[in-house]
């Protein structure tokens, strides 16, 4: 399925936690702030924002690195639109 | 196994209680939890001071969650005895309550300054928060060049002190008992690059202060200090600390040392009773040593692995811990097990005006490292410490 991944660099404090369960998702920046990747990969350079294809195996962990977040910083959405997590 | 009762509601005590409820649909969970709240990010805390959240987005969990989770949420409530050889707790209530596992999640309690007029700030809760917005909106009303705010501590909860008088524009001093920020922890190049960094952001920095006074008496309208300076505030922010709740523990035949003494499994000595979060001292595979952490990874983590050890799936916790903050939007980062009473050898591998990197090395393994101004190693040294190598 294609989700789309986004931090909010205003909100992330680089606990890094992300980083440490979907590294293939997540890796921090110089400023300390976390970027998205797509399977490790950040095509067109860095972004806060990306959409991808994901497996449900791999939706489930980018979910859990998104959890794993303490200021919420990262959103979730699916193809539709949908946000997936933080639950609302 | 019917009851599991957790001590505790915040995020290693309710990840604890949401694991175990997807593993298992019908054991009763129980959350006994001092604070009136559903479960809320510490961390978010100076996000909400600054205004760029609403109040309402600090917190993680509504009350129904708990109710459709079938998770029952004791709020306002302490416990006051441990029994665990009959297996109950009492409240203090006169409740008691049977457990076939206990969790003990209950964090720490914060080191307190004693004689507090109103002014005095700690930034443990949610109502600390609401407290110090409060005192902020007090503080404005001065005249500008009349806003102080005085912060008494060198470490996280300082820097976030730090960082809110700045976004607000108050004057700030900061009190220090050692000689600057971390001195029982950090270099002294690296303390020397975080002084340099507060005090060219308008920061006073006051060290080697071994006392104290608080001004005014039922306001805060200054400190005195035993070197005799006195310093004008409204607010004083206190982050000096904070210590597990000894006697309780122990009164209760529980091992503790700097905190509650577990393994790696996160097991005490006694049969089905786990220790998790900021108030375990558990065995670090990772560094070979008993650590206490406090930080939002590590709690959430030890949760999860906690739950599965319990429903069977006896399972040791590892994860390379770290904590980040910044100074006035100076990044820093600390990474595994930064003690330097226990390293054999620090190695000060970067300093420069505006950096500082020092590595921890044990047994000849790398096991910990602080990196300051400049921290792009930081996965670089994450995985080395990970691979023992």
């Amino acid at each position: 399925m294609k989700i789309r991944i986004v931090v909010d660099p205003d909100l992330c404090i680089g606990a890094a936690s992300c980083v440490t369960i979907a590294p293939e998702t997540f890796e921090m920046n110089v400023e300390n702030k976390a970027e998205v990747l797509d399977h490790g990969v950040a095509a067109d350079g860095p972004r806060y924002e990306r959409e991808m294809d994901a497996t449900e195996d791999e939706l489930a962990n980018i979910i859990l690195g998104a959890q794993s977040c303490p200021t919420l910083a990262i959103t979730v959405y699916d193809e539709t639109g949908k946000q997936l997590y933080p639950e609302v | 196994m019917e009851n599991i009762i957790i001590l505790g509601g915040g995020i290693a005590g309710t990840t604890a209680a949401e694991e175990l409820r997807k593993m298992n649909a019908d054991v009763a969970i129980t959350i006994i939890e001092q604070e009136h709240h559903a479960l809320y990010s510490r961390v978010l805390l100076p996000h909400y001071v600054k205004g760029k959240i609403p109040r309402e987005k600090v917190f993680l969990k509504t009350w129904e969650w708990y109710q459709n989770k079938n998770i029952e949420i004791m709020p306002g409530v302490r416990v006051e005895a441990i029994d665990i050889s009959n297996r109950f707790v009492k409240t203090t209530e006169g409740r008691e309550l049977p457990f076939d596992a206990l969790i003990l999640a209950g964090g720490g309690e914060l080191n307190v300054i004693g004689g507090e007029p109103r002014g005095v700030s700690y930034l443990r809760g949610v109502d600390d928060a609401d407290e110090l917005i409060g005192l902020i909106r007090e503080t404005l009303m001065h005249p500008e060049g009349d806003r102080h705010g005085v912060v008494y501590g060198g470490g996280f909860i300082a820097l976030e002190y730090i960082n809110i008088f700045q976004h607000f524009g108050i004057l700030c001093d900061v009190v220090v008992r050692g000689s600057g920020f971390w001195s029982s922890l950090l270099s002294e190049h690296s303390q020397s690059v975080l002084a340099k960094k507060a005090i060219e952001g308008g920061v006073g920095l006051h060290c080697n202060e071994p006392e104290l006074n608080i001004l005014g008496e039922r306001e805060v309208t200054g400190v005195k200090l035993a070197s005799g300076i006195d310093l004008p505030c409204s607010i004083l922010g206190v982050g000096i600390g904070m210590h597990p709740d000894q006697s309780f523990y122990r009164d209760n035949g529980i091992e503790i040392d700097r905190g509650i003494v577990v393994n790696e499994y996160l097991e005490t000595a006694h049969p089905m009773v786990y220790a998790v979060g900021d108030t375990a001292q558990f065995f670090d595979t990772v560094v070979a040593r008993r650590v206490v952490y406090g930080n939002w990874m590590n709690a959430q983590t030890q949760g999860r692995v906690v739950a599965k050890t319990i429903m069977g799936e006896r399972t040791p916790f590892s994860l390379v811990s770290s904590y980040s903050t910044n100074l006035l939007g100076m990044q820093m980062v600390f990474i595994g097990d930064v003690d330097k009473k226990t390293a054999d050898e620090i190695r000060q591998t970067v300093a420069t005006d505006a950096t500082s990197a020092e590595e921890f090395y044990r047994a000849g393994k790398l096991v910990g490292a602080v990196l300051i101004g400049d921290i792009t190693s930081r996965a670089t040294i994450t995985k080395r410490i990970a691979s023992r190598e």
